[in-house]
């Protein structure tokens, strides 16, 4: 009896410490679970481009070694050069660039040999064995691109005394050094591209070379500088309106404020520019400008060439599926809220109209004629736009839905005078109607036809993309609703009605 | 004209005769409330763009109302929190899904398959395939449930309450559509998100809204190419998977994975006895000589 016992008491922990083990396991790898990390560390994998890597890549966090270095500064890791009082940013100091085997060596060595120092002394350290550098983890990226946007770009004008040569430069030829001249200033994305070329440093080295050696000099100055941590340009920054970007100082380097943008041999009138004015409703100057600061017409010949990346002059100003060309641009701006309801809306090509080349191609003049804002909708009409509409097609379930016809006029126009891209391209006070009354032009000399003309209560079984009456509106009304975020609920035009007749009448059911 | 044979002459002569006497033309084939002409062995069948759905469910109420079923409360939402089966009393539901462009309505009903396998599967035809596309159940039901079994989009539902049951599905509004009228829920759709119509006319319908908003939809008509075509086809602006729909029944009609073995079987049950016999024959003969 009592060896039974013990036998059982045995398997019994046995079985509690395979399951504790278990669960246990489970338990402690949850803790150092790396998905748990929010940090996107650096990936370092320089080794690759000189041989297949025979180890995991290394997750480096730049910003535990940040905070928990802070007293011995950056000098610990980066090799600082007294006579220029500058950073070299580049890990390990004094790298060997093409010895694979010598730069494996610098990297542990430097490394490893830091982590095994501050062990002797006791302080906080990190990993001295090889699988907690070599390992894979996962990560959430939080590191967003920085957008250098105009108030950017005034800051630090402000900050410098316009002093433009402290980060604008030019390589002279012959001197071969950089230099400063007025007027040259350009994206640092004109030289600096993607990736090293010969002897000018990628835009990825240069940005944070400059900008955190710049940062760190003000620092230590003890002046009031920029962020030197990588959350401090890294964050995700809140771009300003159009609004507060034109309250912004441009950047000044003698550019027009208008000019006229006249090709050869082109048949149509030169086109009048506002330069002042788009620079106002963009963010940085690569919005349009590419990574050079050049006209368009340097790189983008009539016929098209290597320069301009083969697309001909017409296509960089018309094209409407890039983000860059005007067309484009100003495609785009029809998505805004305020805009769908009639742009996105039953119909999608609105435009189109010869009417629309004369309102950009106006000919050499010296500036724009002010455009009158839309006038009020009532004296459109020679009997005059009807204030309320009654729509009763299913009044046997709902009491009459009413329609604010002339409110909805009103505000189409008020929305449409403060845009002052909208002011251009809506120049006649029927232009608002089209925006519901597709497919037939209004004029003013007559009122358009009604939803019913057109859309019959039966299906059109001969054309099945025209819907039906009570389709069109919902689909009209509805439609904009959605777009422009409006209240979309049925009780807003249908009111209950209080005794409701079923939808299909006694007479048409089927008898079963 | 060439192939009238004698018996359509006579009803053509007949029906001209009764017309004349009525006073007014009698046309064959189905009238359409706008005198639309129709060929009457076209497949028909119902677009459902479900980027135009808002969930309403005002097509559930006119099911349920024209096909003689308990009326749901069409302003209930709360049956949107699950997804929701058709079922002996529901012919049509709309279903609510959460995707990645937002909340989509889906309206799910028997999609009246071209070759439908619960057709092929039903011992006695009470499931027909009518020429104009309908696939439609009968009272001569066995009871059998082998449609049930065979329907790729588990569709038909059988009255296991009931002491003379009946399978329960949509019919393409079969009666309504003898009298020249279009489905109750296709009538009753407030946005025209269902699309009666021939099965070619929608097809080039669906084509040209995804050609003319290719940002809108996803590219794919479902009930195409699926099981062989059906005659619902969904229009989508996400994945078909993302709203319920089974994107794994594959393009084949599902009739035709037991063709081969159904046609092998008379040929089987008249060719083994004679064969049978043959050998019987064969060995009896040499049995003698020795």
């Amino acid at each position: 009896m009592g060896k039974k016992r013990i036998t059982s008491f045995i398997i019994f922990g046995i079985s509690i410490i395979i399951f504790g083990i278990g669960f246990g396991h489970n338990l402690w790898s949850k803790i150092i679970e790396p998905q748990k990390t929010t940090e996107r560390p650096i990936i370092i994998s320089d080794i690759a481009p000189l041989k297949p890597l025979e180890e995991e890549r290394v997750w480096f966090y730049h910003q535990k070694h940040t905070t928990e270095l802070e007293a011995s500064g950056c000098k610990v890791c980066h090799s600082y050069d007294t006579q220029k009082s500058r950073f070299d940013f580049r890990y390990p100091k004094n790298r060997p660039e093409n010895d694979r085997r010598d730069l494996i060596e610098t990297y542990h060595n430097s490394c490893i040999g830091c982590h095994r120092e501050r062990l002797s002394k006791g302080l906080s350290t990190g990993p001295t064995a090889c699988g907690e550098c070599h390992k894979p983890v996962l990560y959430q990226e939080w590191i967003k691109p920085v957008v250098f946007h105009y108030g950017l770009h005034y800051q630090h004008e402000k900050a410098t005394d316009k002093k433009c040569e402290l980060c604008h430069h030019i390589y002279d030829e012959k001197e071969k050094k950089l230099i400063y001249k007025q007027g040259t200033e350009s994206s640092c994305r004109d030289c600096h591209r993607q990736s090293d070329e010969g002897n000018r440093n990628s835009f990825r080295k240069v940005a944070h070379s400059d900008c955190i050696n710049c940062h760190l000099e003000k620092k230590e100055k003890k002046q009031k500088g920029g962020p030197t941590t990588c959350e401090g340009c890294h964050l995700d920054l809140k771009l300003p309106s159009i609004q507060e970007i034109a309250e912004i100082p441009r950047p000044d380097r003698k550019q027009p404020k208008t000019t006229s943008i006249k090709v050869d041999g082109a048949g149509m009138p030169a086109v009048f520019f506002d330069h002042q004015r788009h620079e106002m409703s963009s963010l940085t100057c690569r919005t349009c400008h590419h990574e050079t600061l050049q006209a368009c017409k340097n790189c983008h010949t009539s016929e098209g060439s290597p320069e301009g990346g083969g697309i001909s002059l017409e296509s960089a100003f018309h094209e409407k599926n890039s983000s860059l060309s005007c067309e484009g641009c100003h495609e785009r701006q029809k998505a805004q809220e305020k805009c769908s309801g009639c742009h996105l809306g039953t119909r999608t090509q609105m435009e189109g109209s010869q009417q629309s080349c004369i309102v950009c191609h106006t000919g050499p003049i010296k500036e724009l004629p002010p455009i009158p804002p839309l006038g009020a909708p009532e004296g459109i009409m020679p009997d005059n736009v009807k204030a309320e509409i009654t729509i009763n097609i299913l009044e046997r379930e709902y009491e009459p839905a009413k329609f604010p016809h002339l409110q909805i006029i009103k505000k189409l126009t008020e929305i449409s005078n403060e845009d002052p891209l909208a002011r251009q391209f809506h120049r006649q006070p029927t232009t608002i109607c089209m925006g519901c009354h597709h497919h037939s032009p209004v004029e003013p000399k007559s009122s358009p036809p009604t939803c019913g003309n057109c859309h019959k209560a039966t299906p059109d079984f001969d054309d099945l993309g025209k819907p039906r009456l009570m389709a069109a509106y919902h689909l009209q009304c509805l439609g904009c609703h959605q777009k422009m975020n409006l209240e979309q609920n049925c009780t807003v035009c249908h009111a209950k009605k209080t005794s409701v007749k079923p939808l299909i009448s006694e007479k048409q059911k089927k008898s079963k | 004209m060439n192939n009238i044979d004698r018996r359509t002459f006579f009803k053509l002569i007949s029906s001209g005769i009764a017309g004349a006497v009525g006073g007014k033309l009698v046309t064959p084939g189905i009238a359409w409330a706008k005198g639309t002409n129709f060929h009457s062995d076209e497949f028909y069948g119902i677009l459902v763009d479900t980027t135009r759905c808002i969930g309403c469910r005002r097509c559930e109420k006119a099911c349920a109302e024209a096909n003689n079923l308990p009326v749901p409360d069409i302003n209930d939402t709360s049956v949107f929190n699950h997804e929701r089966q058709t079922s002996v009393i529901q012919w049509n539901v709309v279903n609510r899904f959460e995707t990645e462009k937002g909340t989509v309505f889906v309206p799910r009903r028997c999609m009246h398959c071209n070759q439908a396998a619960c057709v092929a599967a039903c011992l006695v035809k009470a499931m027909k395939k009518r020429k104009t596309g309908q696939v439609t159940w009968d009272e001569n039901c066995l009871g059998c449930r082998l449609c049930m079994v065979s329907c790729p989009f588990d569709i038909p539902k059988f009255e296991y309450d009931k002491a003379i049951p009946k399978i329960q599905k949509c019919n393409l509004c079969w009666g309504r559509f003898q009298d020249g009228k279009p489905p109750a829920c296709v009538e009753a759709c407030p946005m025209d998100a269902l699309l009666f119509g021939t099965r070619r006319q929608l097809l080039e319908e669906a084509r040209r809204r995804i050609y003319q908003q290719p940002d809108k939809y996803y590219h794919h008509i479902f009930g195409e190419l699926e099981v062989g075509g059906t005659s619902h086809l969904y229009l989508s602006a996400v994945p078909f998977e993302q709203i319920g729909f089974r994107t794994d029944v594959g393009t084949k009609p599902y009739p035709e994975y037991s063709k081969g073995f159904l046609y092998a079987v008379p040929f089987i049950l008249v060719l083994w006895p004679i064969l049978m016999l043959g050998m019987s024959q064969v060995t009896k003969r040499q049995q003698n000589k020795e």
